[in-house]
């Protein structure tokens, strides 16, 4: 027998078949739990945002018109909230900037602390967590998923010529980071 | 006039250059995925927070999020609003509309325009005895009303004397 569509799914969910979510659940989870991690850095992050990510699907499967694939919609929300957290995070560091706004925030919020760099473990995530947001929500989606331009165009609503230069610029960023950071291994 | 976004078009090659580079310097096998329960786990904890998410008092929470909180703010909003709103009102007095108004239309009111002095008319203008009734009736030829307007004793005495003259003729 065999599996049934995305769509099909769907149909199903809103039919009031959870099973049939869960389904879907199992097809994505990995893929949404890897971009949020790249976007975001972070697992417990990641962790978070997949959950959130389907959560928020869920409710709203109601408003979901098939125009896309149901993963490209799936796919569009983690993006956003990954995309969220970022700017939580630069908020967080702004604020940190202030020495009496900084006494009153829990240390362990701190984004740039040895905890969270440890996780990032690798230089090329550490370059990619330089990038601007919209640059690094292109890069992971074209560097790490291989996705085409017209389908991060559909998951980001911008013009493939739009893709291909923030793409461009982000490779050139990530490059010369790599350059300077690279360990210095034989002199 | 329309302003266009211009963007450079990246030739492919020069990409797929940039993109090698990067992979050659790609360290990233070193990051370490999550254990291999963690996304049997991801799914049995996703599917709880739905059901907290979908759950009645979820439910009412959000609708007094989304809908009463914001529904009875406005409410009293309106209702200050509507407590200060104090609309224009032309409270201009009777002489200056009339002066306002064009010198024809305001000779057209005059209805005798060499007395144009006011006269105020006491209230007790159109307290009209019965006396006077009577004279009015009778001048204007209606003496049947005469005897609607005279008090009983009149008409009392109005028939004796017509019945002393019926008796002399």
């Amino acid at each position: 027998m065999e599996p049934l569509t995305d769509l099909e799914l769907v149909q199903q969910v809103r039919n009031g078949n959870r099973e049939a979510y869960t389904e879907l659940m199992r097809r994505y989870q990995k893929r949404v739990y890897w971009v949020a991690r790249r976007i975001v850095g972070s697992h417990d992050d990641a962790d978070d945002v997949a959950q959130e990510t389907f959560v928020k699907a869920y409710l709203a499967l109601g408003d979901f018109r098939g125009d896309s694939s149901f993963f490209t919609w799936l796919y569009r929300i983690a993006v956003n909230l990954a995309l969220n957290v970022v700017r939580r995070h630069q908020m967080m560091n702004y604020l940190r900037d202030s020495p009496i706004i900084s006494s009153l925030l829990p240390a362990r919020d701190n984004p740039h602390s040895d905890l969270e760099a440890k996780e990032l473990e690798s230089r090329l995530n550490l370059a990619v967590a330089q990038l601007p947001e919209k640059q690094r929500a292109v890069f992971v989606m074209r560097y790490f998923d291989e996705m085409s331009y017209e389908e991060i165009s559909q998951v980001l609503k911008t013009s493939v010529g739009g893709l291909k230069a923030n793409y461009f610029h982000a490779l050139k960023k990530v490059q010369e980071f790599l350059k300077d950071e690279a360990p210095q291994t034989h002199d | 006039m329309k302003l266009r976004r211009h963007t450079i078009d990246i030739p492919d090659e020069l990409e797929r250059e940039a993109e090698d580079a990067v992979r050659r310097l790609d360290d990233t096998r070193n990051v370490s995925a999550p254990p291999g329960t963690y996304f049997a786990n991801l799914l049995v904890r996703t599917n709880e927070r739905i059901d907290r998410a979908t759950s009645g008092v979820a439910i009412s929470l959000s609708w007094l999020a989304r809908v009463a909180v914001p529904g009875v703010v406005a409410i009293i909003f309106f209702f200050i609003g509507l407590h200060y709103y104090a609309p224009e009102t032309s409270r201009s007095s009777v002489v200056d509309v009339v002066n306002a108004l064009p010198p024809a239309a305001f000779d057209s009111l005059l209805v005798d325009a060499s007395s144009e002095d006011a006269v105020i008319v006491p209230p007790s203008l159109f307290d009209v005895s019965g006396d006077q009734l009577v004279e009015f009736y009778l001048e204007t030829g209606n003496p049947a009303a005469v005897l609607e307007e005279l008090p009983e004793q009149d008409v009392a005495a109005v028939a004796a004397i017509l019945e002393a003259r019926s008796i002399n003729l």
